[in-house]
């Protein structure tokens, strides 16, 4: 039986250089497209992956508002799946995934997506509907989990002492320049049962008209991740006077 | 004798210095070698009395002026298709690594094959007909074909209706009854894309709603859902059911049963519209679409 194989083996066809050249070519392609779609063919860049995201679910372009960076997280945060956006006034959030906002005419769609060692993989989308007024939304993929988001503050007063303030993600899009401060009251059904319990909200000016809100509660009680509630905004100009004021329930999305 | 070797030596690394690729550069140094072997093994043959050292000296002259070679064989070995080619062994082989690694770790398998799932309503149509005479209408049914329908083109993606069924009461329904539908369409939907990485969003069959042209809504799997609170059931109020019946890398066909609440509905549109789509897909039940 060895004698045969080794027969075979001697009688295989002889390639010159160039066609072994173009078989391992074709042979590395069809190898690497089958490894691509194994992993779920994942994009070099979040960015490619949000788009792709639009494409699958029907959607013409949208112009970008909001994303945070593809790397980077800062020296704080509290995983390697988080990254940092630093608002106007220079205060770090951290944000679980690598997130995306855009806008239409009539629409805002947001996603989030993982971004993995070398490539983006697959992401979540959903889209809100946009009225011309400020339009305030949980920043949420899933109904399942609300996303991880947060601020670091460190005392270096008794060594290096790190506090992490968790808070529930919103964007607020389609704020007016002119606002300089943002007043938010919010209600939120309570993840177990149907309480309904108040939040207080910080907001932050990420510039462009874009505000991240972070909604959190004392006693540290978390949200159903639905995000059910009810909220009214306020915005306020540097003269500290009231330019617009709106109230409503939190949007479902579409 | 030594220094004979070493001119041959010296002659061979000469002949071979132009050749870039390294492996190249070997086997023809070999080859020359073994060429030079030849030629003294020939010399020594014709010439017995030929000592060895002068047979060396004879069979590098025979050879020629090692530059003049050299650069000729530099001419024929291109270093880049060795380079190349080195370079497709190195792609295979970490390919290969990739595969078996992907595969240890428990990757989901790729879609390069037909995935087909078996329809809700049974694979028979006479199947289907109990399944829709048991759950929808509680009485007898019989069917016709739907009309063929139009292509419709969305964003990248065709949408065909590719075959159909239209299912009425064999007899007029009572007043009391429960289930208030009058009519029931049995459909397969096939959509198609051009590339293997843009499959439509997994989500479609469970968004997918409709409405007719009586004013009426069909909620969606996932609207019902959010809104009942519950699972939704077989033969509950206005629900169009989609699911899928088979997935390739460029299409995918579902299975959509929408049972319609009028008989004198002439038309439905299937409708997508999560995020803020658009899609609109007509479908005639009667007549020309």
């Amino acid at each position: 039986m060895r004698t045969w194989w080794k027969n075979a083996w001697a009688r295989r066809p002889k390639l010159s250089r160039g066609w072994k050249l173009v078989r391992n070519l074709v042979l590395g392609a069809v190898g690497g497209y089958l490894l691509w779609s194994f992993w779920g063919y994942p994009l070099p860049t979040a960015e490619m992956t949000f788009r792709r995201l639009e494409r699958q679910h029907l959607l013409s372009p949208s112009e970008l508002v909001f994303s945070t960076p593809e790397y980077g997280q800062g020296t704080d945060a509290a995983s390697k799946r988080d990254r940092m956006v630093e608002a106007l006034d220079g205060t770090k959030l951290y944000l679980e995934d690598c997130w995306f906002a855009g806008v239409t005419e009539e629409s805002t769609v947001i996603a989030s997506v993982e971004r993995g060692l070398l490539l983006a993989g697959d992401g979540q989308l959903r889209g809100y509907a946009r009225d011309g007024g400020p339009l305030l939304f949980p920043l949420s993929q899933s109904e399942w989990e609300i996303p991880r988001a947060y601020w670091v503050e460190v005392d270096y007063s008794v060594g290096a002492h790190y506090t992490y303030h968790n808070f529930v993600p919103f964007l607020l899009l389609d704020v007016p320049g002119e606002t300089r401060r943002v007043e938010l009251s919010l209600e939120l059904r309570q993840e177990t049962g149907t309480q309904i319990l108040p939040y207080q909200a910080d907001s932050w000016d990420l510039g462009g008209g874009v505000w991240l809100v972070g909604a959190w509660r004392e006693d540290g009680q978390s949200p159903s991740p639905w995000l059910e509630g009810s909220y009214t905004l306020r915005l306020y100009d540097e003269k500290d006077t009231l330019l617009k004021q709106r109230e409503g329930a939190i949007p479902r999305p579409l | 004798m030594a220094d004979d070797k070493y001119g041959q030596a010296q002659w061979l690394d000469k002949a071979v210095a132009g050749i870039r690729f390294r492996p190249d550069r070997a086997a023809v140094r070999a080859e020359l070698a073994a060429h030079l072997e030849d030629k003294q093994a020939d010399l020594q043959r014709i010439f017995p009395d030929i000592p060895p050292q002068e047979a060396e000296v004879r069979a590098l002259e025979a050879m020629g002026d090692p530059e003049v070679l050299g650069r000729e064989l530099a001419k024929i070995h291109k270093p880049w298709l060795g380079y190349l080619w080195r370079l497709s062994q190195v792609l295979c082989t970490l390919v290969v690594l990739a595969a078996l690694w992907g595969a240890m770790s428990g990757s989901n398998p790729p879609d390069i094959w037909v995935h087909t799932n078996p329809s809700w309503l049974g694979e028979q149509p006479e199947d289907r007909q109990e399944e829709l005479e048991r759950i929808v209408f509680g009485s007898k049914i019989q069917s016709r074909p739907l009309p063929v329908q139009g292509a419709v083109e969305y964003r990248g993606y065709t949408f065909t209706v590719e075959e159909g069924t239209v299912w009425e009461p064999l007899a007029e329904m009572p007043e009391d009854r429960f289930v208030p539908y009058e009519q029931a369409v049995l459909l397969t939907l096939r959509v198609e894309w051009s590339r293997p990485d843009q499959p439509l969003a997994a989500n479609f069959s469970g968004e997918l709603w409709a409405e007719d042209d009586r004013g009426n809504g069909y909620l969606s799997y996932e609207d019902y859902y959010h809104n009942a609170d519950d699972m939704p059931r077989w033969g509950e109020a206005q629900l169009l059911h989609c699911g899928v019946l088979a997935r390739t890398p460029f299409s995918c066909v579902y299975e959509v049963v929408l049972p319609v609440l009028n008989q004198e509905t002439g038309q439905v549109k299937l409708r997508y519209t999560y995020g803020g789509a658009d899609l609109s897909i007509p479908v005639v039940l009667e007549g020309e679409p």
